[in-house]
């Protein structure tokens, strides 16, 4: 952009500023108006923001919420045409910028990377499905994973204990996967297991077949047999969770 | 014809249950862009069953920094996916210092201003190989105010050679805010650009605003406004009712567009009626 502003153009900008910060209001044709304004537009944001964070938004107090969105949408230029985006710039905002509370959220970020996944993998593009058939053989047909997913790794239970609740006892290892059904597309969750989540990284990476999943176990299990039988009740488990759709068709 | 907004409000309703029965709908394609799943799928029926008008928010075709190309393209192979009729956006900005506001705020009524939006417009329109359809904007108060509205709409419409779309509940809110006689104004618009008419509900804040938030039936005023609009074109263009907040039992909105309808057939009919 010129860096010669004109009137006009030096206008709009403070006008822009203004409402971003609810500082230092322009001189507007109407003065009286001109809050009506930064009134309008911070209230699409909270609104937003709070329909995307309802679980941060409950942790936090009425004024704690408040000024995090107020210091993102001041201290952020946003960058999306689509505003039911813009709470994933909130996230990345914090991600980089300390959050304005006094309080110390240790799983902060956790949460707010969780809470905008739920969104983003209910608002995803489609991404391709591979022809599959409810019937076949688990031992030895190739299975075929729903590629409509995520799996977050966190260090606290933010998934599964209210938020209030949580402390530095609760930190450890925990996977939890966020899907979009195959059948009725709505976002679906589910806390895995660690070999649990190495067998459905495969299956999203290549072709596999019972016998490629023995590998992974076997780091943990010594028993075959017990190996065989965790590998099925993975499949089943995944089957009837949507996580595995089905088998590959074979041609006839 | 008579369209409406299609909201995700009342999604369900809209396509089971037969209450309502629109020619056509409107959607912002910044809602719908790139989105999959559930809404991928309504959406389909939705232009399964009815013709698709597209009306933008993100534009900002008033922005000071020019508007955002890799952003029209995508608008362009929206319209091509989606078949849509047409794609209309608002004579306004709501992105300035590169950050974008959601929300439409008021051109400041200048000849910088003119020129800006113009040559905005104009690669607007390069790019999308169509006309532009640009909404007359409410608005509360303005920025800096140089020439009238009307001054500063046909210029832009001139020098452009974008199509409009007349928002009759904008001016009437227009009329009300600022002091001045509505069909006045209508008259002193470009109406053979009109290809496009919205009308809507809005909230009267006190005896010196009304606020135009698309939350409110229709009030009589505003259809007379309509009415006397369709006198001046004495043609038939698409009437949009707008309802964004406070949506009422599909019945209302039904009956509402029936109003319009026969408002429109009074005037381009009257034989009939």
């Amino acid at each position: 952009m010129n860096a010669i502003l004109n009137p006009t153009e030096k206008s709009q900008i403070h006008f822009g500023q203004y409402i971003r910060s609810g500082k230092n209001p322009p001189k507007t044709t109407v003065s009286d108006n001109t809050h009506h304004y930064r009134e309008l537009v911070y209230s699409v944001i909270m609104d937003t923001m709070s329909n995307a964070y309802p679980i941060l938004k409950n942790f936090l107090n009425a004024k704690e919420w408040e000024n995090a969105v107020q210091y993102f949408f001041e201290n952020h230029k946003s960058q999306t045409e689509q505003i039911w985006k813009l709470p994933f710039e909130f996230y990345e905002f914090y991600l980089e910028n300390p959050f304005p509370t006094k309080k110390i959220i240790p799983f902060l970020n956790e949460l707010m990377y969780f809470e905008w996944l739920e969104i983003e993998v209910f608002m995803m593009e489609d991404l391709e499905f591979l022809p599959f058939s409810e019937k076949g053989n688990p031992k030895t047909d190739v299975l075929i994973p729903n590629p409509e997913i995520k799996i977050l790794p966190l260090q606290y239970p933010i998934h599964n204990k209210a938020t209030k609740k949580i402390t530095e006892k609760d930190k450890g290892q925990y996977f939890v996967s966020l899907h979009r059904d195959y059948y009725d597309k709505q976002v679906k969750f589910n806390e895995l297991s660690l070999p649990f989540v190495e067998m459905l990284v495969l299956l999203n990476e290549q072709e596999t077949t019972f016998i490629d999943l023995y590998p992974i176990l076997k780091k943990y299990e010594s028993d075959s047999e017990k190996i065989s039988e965790q590998i099925l009740e993975f499949i089943r488990f995944a089957l009837e969770n949507n996580l595995i759709l089905g088998y590959k068709k074979t041609r006839n | 014809m008579v369209g409406i907004g299609y909201r995700k409000e009342f999604s369900k309703e809209f396509l089971y249950d037969h209450k309502i029965h629109p020619d056509f709908v409107e959607v912002a394609p910044e809602n719908w862009l790139g989105v999959g799943g559930y809404w991928k799928q309504e959406f389909k029926k939705v232009r399964e069953k009815y013709p698709l008008f597209l009306h933008g928010l993100s534009l900002s075709i008033g922005s000071p920094e020019g508007v955002d190309i890799d952003f029209v393209k995508k608008i362009k192979a929206f319209i091509e996916e989606t078949g849509a009729v047409l794609y209309s956006e608002h004579l306004s900005f709501s992105k300035v210092d590169n950050a974008h506001l959601y929300d439409l705020l008021p051109i400041p009524f200048t000849q910088d201003a003119i020129d800006r939006v113009v040559e905005n417009i104009l690669i607007v329109q390069d790019l999308l190989g169509r006309r532009l359809i640009l909404e007359n904007a409410s608005y509360y108060t303005l920025l800096k105010q140089e020439i009238s509205e009307p001054e500063f709409i046909n210029e832009i419409v001139r020098r452009s050679d974008c199509e409009m779309l007349l928002d009759v509940n904008n001016v009437y809110v227009n009329s009300f805010n600022h002091h001045y006689d509505a069909k006045e104004f209508i008259s002193k618009m470009p109406l053979e650009r009109v290809k496009y008419i919205h009308i809507a509900g809005h909230f009267k804040v006190n005896e010196h605003l009304i606020i135009d938030t698309h939350g409110a039936e229709i009030i009589d005023p505003v259809y007379d406004l309509l009415d006397f609009t369709l006198q001046k074109l004495q043609r038939e263009v698409p009437i949009l009712l707008e309802r964004d907040f406070n949506i009422p039992e599909l019945e209302v909105l039904e009956s509402e567009m029936t109003q319009l309808r026969n408002i429109q057939n009074k005037v381009l009919n009257p034989m009939i009626v």
